[in-house]
């Protein structure tokens, strides 16, 4: 006999006919939900979507291929799930289970309509059966151990997980149908009495048919219908919730990681046009965000691992990524006005309840300005979400309304007038080279490498001491490079992540027109914000560079030995490495500086002791500077360079080397706040020293 | 003086100034706020500054001459007489020539009340006079002065609303009206000359003391202050 079972067995026609009405019903109701929220995205920018359908193949395909790959890997390979130990586990099984569940189900009905049609169309018997009902048996256990995880989880309740009423019923609905499932095919297998290969395909069914043994046949039958049904209505009852529960983000991750331009370190760029056109820069309403960003709204699962990541979250600022983007998804919810959920601009209908004001309301203007723009957040959100996107689209708003104030102000006014945050004289911009005859691109135009200083560099007195170092490894390797001196202006860098496009457009342009009188290789700079600036922002205003970061540089001199380190005698000097969020988590670059660092000890592994901290590369903290933050206060009690600090000194090093001038003074004064007589050093010139220069 | 690559900025004192009328404004509401410089072209940005801030209109006074402060005040005294405003408020003075002189001249000029170096500022009586905190050496002092009056405000009295490039392209909608110096009746002969000009004389390097008790002992015999 050919190993097999019979759909809707034991299931009357009546029920059958009913089940498909429920189906019919369930279906709608499933519609409808995700019609609403289609409703809502659909109320933003629109995004371009044209490129995936015109073009010509080879366009298209450039648009398909790198979304079908994050499908792939991210949605179907769950690979940004990973990294949250027992949690990533659960969620990778519970997902393993539910999708062999879902196919296996699908595959069923196909089967059935296809025998429907003809008998010899059915497929669901044989070495096939046989394969499904054990796979699915496998599979089954698997959603279920990932749904009691969650469910524990959900009972001890972590701080940074969010939590809905309706999460229960979400857990204990897939908890039941797993079991109803496992129950029914127990149940199944009591009247039945499959044997050999037929029985052992279902090894769960039958330890529970063992289990049930002692009901009759009639018993066994109409209990199996009452639970059948049971299961039924439990799954109807899923489908039906997905768009109302956070089941939305099974349909809504997927979605955003298919539109998403992932877009590490880079923002958008606005057009004055733009501007004029809409009357109106950045984001005041839910229906400024892009098509896509409201998508991504409703993908948050609330999991929390972005406000884990957050150094404004850590300090106690009012900023958590993850509330950010609940409270701009509940107040899109609200935009939604049954059967006119769109809501035209300038229509003369108001909504029956006026609608809460997106700034102020939604999101405090101190939410807004605590944020560091380290990007954690965008590196570690399983579905893609960017929650600086979102932030720094409201802070553009807020700087164009005149609402950003403080000393943030002062930095910028001083770079609209002075060109550099410190609002000193473009004359004095070369002032920290006096007596090092760094050659100005102006007077010797012939150069190969162009030292990119910045601001910090150009006026910040510690930071002078870097570029002093920087430039004498340079003229030891003897390097053809040359300064630009009071022609370079502030990258604006920060204007720019502050919210005021327009000034860091200005700053941008006049840069891009003073590096393109002159003709060089590479810009290397020791700033890893400049480098961001010219590498990720330049390009979007024609500037195409190449760009290294110092430390790269200083690696391949070492490797070609134009430095050479000579051992000293130095005993083992204990040394820690804090990655800058611009150069190891938004460009990658982590492991040149520390390929310096072991260098600097001439080879010989004793002379430099490098702990790490636990935090480091691309999932490095913030020293707190970035996005403006090192222009703005900071209350003592919440300063993130202090937590920093206390995980650098930990390591129990005596020198914290950094490769970032905000770094370097973060680091410096977080470290003075610990009365520790620990050294912050920029490895340029732990280079230096080392090399006695 | 060097003075490539710099880029001129509304004098911060008449920023704070310009804030202060545009707080009295969003508080009252029927309230007309008017900017008014004295330059050529190259001042129309700051001017638009000023109207990207929330100011109604913007007069430029067309004058390519570098004025003193009782020409300035002259030439405002016309504006006045020709705008007749509810109440004037300045800057406590230019932070290029640091006179500090063009406010109180002005109420001298028109014979009305001022009240200068203002760090607090409140209306009373039906906008029929104002309560004024001045910020002097001896320290806080509080006068009330009838309205119209001359107000020159101090740092302290707000902090002045950042505008960014958006802003003022948008306020290039506004009114900006031109009026020479002699529609306005005014002739302007200086009282003053430039004779030169110095460098302050470059600061001597410090000297690094290793203990506190050095320091001290440095104050004492070499500084005698201590």
């Amino acid at each position: 006999m050919i190993p097999t079972r019979e759909t809707f067995g034991n299931i009357p026609h009546s029920s059958v006919v009913l089940f498909y009405c429920l189906t019919v019903v369930v279906m709608a109701v499933f519609a409808y939900g995700l019609w609403r929220r289609f409703q809502l995205w659909r109320q933003g920018v629109p995004i371009p979507v044209s490129k995936l359908i015109a073009g010509t193949c080879q366009q298209i395909w450039s648009e398909w291929q790198p979304r079908l790959r994050r499908l792939r890997s991210e949605a179907l390979g769950q690979a940004r799930v990973r990294g949250r130990g027992l949690a990533s586990c659960a969620h990778i099984i519970l997902f393993a289970g539910f999708m062999m569940l879902f196919l296996g189900t699908t595959l069923l009905e196909i089967d059935h309509l296809a025998s429907g049609l003809s008998r010899h169309l059915k497929f669901h018997q044989g070495t096939y059966y046989v394969v499904y009902e054990f796979t699915l048996d496998v599979f089954g256990l698997l959603f279920l151990a990932g749904c009691l995880f969650f469910l524990g989880r959900r009972i001890r309740r972590p701080a940074s997980v969010g939590h809905r009423s309706t999460d229960w019923y979400v857990l204990i609905s897939f908890l039941t149908i797993g079991v109803t499932g496992y129950l029914v095919e127990g149940l199944r297998m009591v009247w039945q009495q499959p044997t050999g290969i037929a029985a052992a395909a279902s090894p769960i069914g039958l330890l529970i048919a063992h289990q049930l043994s002692g009901l009759t046949e009639a018993g066994a039958r109409s209990a199996h219908l009452a639970l059948w049904w049971t299961h039924a209505l439990l799954v109807f009852g899923f489908i039906a919730s997905v768009p109302y529960t956070r089941l939305l983000h099974t349909l809504a991750g997927p979605l955003n990681l298919f539109l998403v331009r992932p877009a590490l370190g880079t923002m958008t760029p606005v057009t004055m046009e733009e501007v004029e056109k809409t009357e109106r820069i950045g984001v005041s309403a839910v229906n400024h965000f892009t098509q896509q960003q409201l998508v991504s709204l409703d993908a948050c699962m609330e999991c929390g691992r972005c406000e884990e990541a957050c150094p404004a979250f850590a300090t106690a600022k009012p900023l958590s990524p993850k509330r950010v983007v609940q409270d701009l998804k509940r107040l899109m919810g609200l935009t939604l006005v049954p059967g006119s959920a769109r809501i035209e601009p300038g229509s003369t209908v108001a909504p029956p309840t006026p609608l809460p004001q997106l700034h102020g309301e939604t999101i405090a203007a101190d939410t807004l300005w605590s944020c560091t723009a380290c990007s954690a957040c965008v590196r570690i959100c399983p579905v893609r979400v960017d929650p600086l996107t979102l932030i720094t689209d409201l802070r553009r708003n807020r700087v164009g309304e005149s609402e950003l104030s403080g000393t943030a102000v002062t930095a910028l006014r001083r770079m609209q007038s002075s060109g550099n945050p410190w609002g000193l004289p473009a004359a004095e911009r070369a002032n920290w080279a006096e007596g090092l005859e760094v050659p100005l691109a102006k007077e010797h135009p012939e150069f190969e490498v162009l030292y990119w200083v910045g601001c910090a560099g150009s006026y910040d007195r510690r930071a002078q001491r870097v570029a002093r170092a920087f430039v004498k490894l340079l003229k030891k390797a003897n390097v053809n490079f040359a300064i630009l001196g009071r022609e370079e202006k502030c990258t604006g860098e920060s204007a720019r992540r502050l919210g005021d496009e327009f000034l860091f457009q200005e700053l941008a342009q006049a840069n891009i027109a003073t590096l393109g009188r002159y003709r060089f290789k590479t810009i290397v700079t020791h700033c890893p914000h400049c480098l961001n600036s010219l590498l990720k922002d330049y390009p979007q205003f024609g500037g195409h560079y190449e760009v290294v970061h110092h430390t790269q540089f200083l690696d391949q001199l070492l490797i070609q030995r134009k430095l050479v380190v000579i051992s000293g005698s130095n005993s083992a000097e204990i040394i820690t490495y804090h990655d800058p969020c611009y150069l190891a988590r938004v460009n990658g670059i982590h492991q040149a500086p520390r390929d310096v660092l072991n260098l600097a000890s001439g080879g010989s592994a004793s002379a430099v002791d490098l702990r790490e901290m636990p935090r480091r590369r691309e999932r490095t903290s913030c020293c707190g500077a970035g996005g403006g933050r090192m222009w703005m206060e900071e209350d003592p009690k919440q300063r993130v360079c202090t937590v920093r600090a206390r995980e650098a000194l930990d390591t129990g090093a005596r020198t914290v080397a950094v490769s970032c001038p905000f770094c370097l003074t973060m680091m410096t004064d977080g470290v003075a706040t610990q009365n520790d007589s620990a050294q912050v050093k920029d490895i340029a010139e732990i280079l230096a020293e080392k090399m006695q220069l | 003086m060097d003075l490539e690559g710099v880029k001129f900025a509304v004098n911060p004192f008449d920023a704070i100034a310009l804030e202060e009328a545009l707080r009295i404004k969003e508080k009252l509401g029927e309230v007309e706020v008017v900017v008014a410089t004295i330059g050529t072209e190259e001042t129309v940005e700051q001017l638009r500054v000023g109207l990207a801030m929330g100011a109604d209109r913007a007069l430029l006074i067309r004058c390519a001459d570098t004025l003193d402060s009782l020409a300035i005040a002259k030439v405002l005294a016309a504006v006045y007489q020709r705008e007749r405003p509810g109440l004037v408020l300045m800057g406590k003075q230019a932070i290029d020539d640091d006179s500090n002189q063009a406010g109180q001249m002005l109420a001298a000029l028109l014979n009305i009340g001022q009240a200068t170096f203002v760090s607090k500022l409140e209306l009373l009586e039906n906008q029929q006079r104002a309560r004024c905190q001045r910020e002097t050496d001896g320290g806080l002092e509080t006068v009330t002065v009838n309205l119209p009056a001359i107000i020159t405000s101090d740092l302290r009295l707000n902090e002045p609303r950042y505008v960014s490039l958006p802003g003022i392209m948008k306020a290039k909608k506004k009114p900006l009206e031109e009026i020479g110096l002699a529609a306005l009746g005014v002739a302007v002969a200086a009282r003053t000359r430039y004779l030169k000009f110095e460098c302050p004389p470059p600061r001597k390097a410090g000297v690094r003391v290793k203990t506190v008790d050095e320091l001290l002992l440095k104050l004492k015999q070499e500084a005698k202050v201590v």
